[in-house]
């Protein structure tokens, strides 16, 4: 009814009300910049913690240490065997080929094999399907950007084409039969090429960067169309678990004796710094854009909602001396100032949307989540609580009658 | 004979930070019947603008009570009290407290929003008000443009929206020239004729003349009625 009695009126009021949807547009920008960066970059920090990688430790072989299957038999025993160890998992990275089902050309997807042990602590969220149990062989998990070519049941034939050192030549291996079981949710993670050791190992099933889709498939177990358990891989690497009886720093002396390469050898807590170091720019880019949102928000936001509640005193005290009471008063005023917010915030967020294509972060990939949109709502609301406080504060001290004396 | 104010031992004191607190009201006892038209007068600072505010539901008094047309006020909650204000309490002030950039017709709708009144109802009552006080044909021309005399008009008009039986005035010509004064002490004469009960806070003695009662303030109590 009387929601709108101050719509602007004067051209002063007006460039307010402009001033205000701009503040309100650079907000919400700048809020939702630093939500979805600082949700992007804390992935990793989530991931570590739902591994434990605190409590293991990660020898990643190279490419340029390549061992053959009874050297790396022999390695996994003797690690197994090491004071303070629990367990060791191997993992393993394969590329396979698919043929396309919509005419789009061959899918290739990239695998990373678990073994069983591992199955009990990863749990990425699925968004269909199901998780296949240990006793289930050959079944995948792709990430969601798989959906629009195949569905859950589909059974896919495909070659290893995982490439054989020295030299880019592909070799097709058997053919392999997998069934999909499921799609997981991609998470975007801040610029996958540059997170370091732990970024390498655990962003490649979770990250996409722009348009390139570089989430591989999981599979628990994978075997042959004979039944034999695929050849663990070059690029393999042992995730090592510690039993608690030894601090992880102890477990890698011991295992620094009985590795073949003590220098691809770490624990959680050196990835997890090695990932903060690697980030330095990322992490303060994040902080840069809270910084902007924070300052906007106080200096803009806040100081022009206070200026146009202080700017309405008087006519708010008109409107009580009408019969309204003090609150409705105050809402009438307000109710027209959160217009610019009304408008504002679509702007904002849009903006933000559009800024993948214009690549105005330098680490930041652009991506609305609803998640992160209402955090980004729910600050806005509460800049807006923090300029009407002190307000409504004040105002108990200060009756609106007190504009009308005149002694 | 029905009375429409019951004011007894007034207390209002004002304590404004850093300062020493001020009793703007020591005890101001008052009955207003229906259809009076009272004048309060006093210097400047005497209390009298405090006693009009108090028994217009702007302001509360420390101590003491107040009956208004047989409620007590000091019982109600905030939009009770701003519900009887806007029913029972019309008031026009120097300073007209008029909303500038808004036109006559939408500064006398405002009352009438409050009281919930449907847009018909409105525009019917808005348009009498406006004949009635000869302003109709400046209803969509914003108060900012227009005269004193003029913008008194309307808020006498706005102060009438809902026909409530208490008017209250505060120097309600100070701010006009002798002639539009004139005019303006003319309404309220035709009011009080009209029924109004009438408070009138006022410096100008011929404004006071008018009265059936005047009653002195000072340094917050009534010397003289």
């Amino acid at each position: 009814m009387n929601l709108f009695l101050f719509l602007p009126r004067k051209t002063s009021q007006w460039l307010v009300f402009l001033v205000s949807i701009i503040a309100s547009v650079g907000v919400t920008f700048f809020l939702i910049a630093f939500i979805c960066s600082f949700s992007q970059m804390s992935v990793m920090f989530r991931l570590a913690d739902d591994w434990h990688l605190s409590e293991t430790l990660v020898y990643s072989t190279d490419n340029m240490f390549s061992l053959s299957e009874e050297e790396k038999l022999a390695e996994h025993d003797r690690i197994l065997s090491t004071d303070g160890v629990l367990d060791v998992d191997n993992v393993s990275f394969y590329d396979f080929e698919f043929p396309s089902i919509n005419a789009t050309g061959d899918i290739y997807v990239h695998f990373i094999n678990y073994s069983d042990s591992l199955l009990k602590d990863i749990r990425y969220v699925l968004i269909e399907g199901s998780y296949p149990s240990k006793d289930q062989k050959n079944q995948i998990l792709l990430p969601a950007y798989y959906m629009k070519f195949y569905s859950v049941g589909d059974t896919l034939r495909g070659y290893d084409d995982t490439f054989h050192e020295p030299g880019p030549i592909v070799t097709k291996s058997k053919p392999i039969t997998v069934t999909v079981a499921g799609f997981f949710a991609e998470q975007p993670t801040l610029d996958p090429w540059s997170g370091g050791v732990l970024i390498d190992i655990f962003s490649r099933h979770i990250s996409y960067y722009y348009d390139t889709v570089m989430t591989p498939g999981i599979v628990f177990s994978m075997c042959d169309e004979d039944g034999g358990v695929l050849p663990s891989k070059h690029t393999d690497m042992f995730l090592i678990r510690t039993n608690g009886s030894v601090p992880p720093g102890q477990v890698k002396e011991n295992l620094s004796t009985v590795v073949e390469s003590p220098a691809l050898l770490h624990t959680g807590n050196e990835l997890i710094e090695d990932y903060i170091d690697s980030n330095k720019m990322e992490i303060g880019e994040t902080i840069s854009l809270g910084i902007t949102a924070v300052i906007l928000a106080f200096s803009i936001l806040i100081s022009s909602t206070l200026l146009e509640l202080v700017y309405r005193r008087k006519e708010m005290a008109t409107l009580y001396l009408c019969g309204a009471p003090w609150s409705k008063c105050l809402w009438t005023v307000l109710a027209t100032y959160i217009l610019p917010f009304v408008i504002g915030f679509p702007i904002g967020l849009l903006i933000f949307a559009k800024s993948a294509e214009w690549h105005l972060f330098y680490n930041l990939q652009p991506k609305l989540e609803a998640s992160d949109v209402l955090v980004t709502l729910g600050l806005q609301v509460l800049f807006l609580a923090l300029a009407i406080l002190p307000f409504r504060f004040s105002a108990k001290f200060k009756t609106p009658y007190e504009l009308f004396r005149k002694d | 004979m029905e009375h429409i104010v019951l004011a007894k031992d007034l207390k209002k004191t004002y304590r404004p930070q850093h300062q020493a607190p001020v009793e703007a009201l020591r005890g101001v006892t008052l009955n207003v019947e229906a259809g009076e038209m009272i004048a309060i007068t006093g210097v400047s600072g005497s209390g009298k603008s405090t006693l009009l505010h108090i028994i217009g539901l702007l302001d509360q008094q420390t101590a003491g009570s107040v009956s208004l047309l047989d409620t007590d006020p000091s019982k109600l909650s905030d939009s009770k009290r701003a519900k009887l204000r806007n029913r029972e309490i019309g008031f026009v002030l120097q300073d007209f407290a008029l909303i500038p950039y808004w036109t006559a017709y939408r500064n006398v709708e405002v009352p009438l929003i409050f009281a919930g009144k449907k847009r018909k109802e409105r525009r019917e009552r808005i348009e009498k008000l406006l004949q009635e006080f000869g302003i109709s044909e400046l209803a969509m021309r914003r108060v900012s443009q227009m005269s004193g005399g003029q913008r008194q008009r309307v808020a006498i008009a706005r102060a009438l929206a809902n026909d409530p039986p208490l008017l209250l005035a505060d120097e309600p010509t100070g701010a006009l020239d002798f002639r539009t004064k004139e005019e303006i002490m003319g309404i309220f004469r035709e009011l009080h004729g009209q029924g109004k009960t009438i408070l009138i806070v006022t410096h100008d003695p011929q404004i006071a003349a008018m009265a059936d009662r005047i009653l002195m303030i000072r340094d917050g109590v009534i010397v003289d009625a």
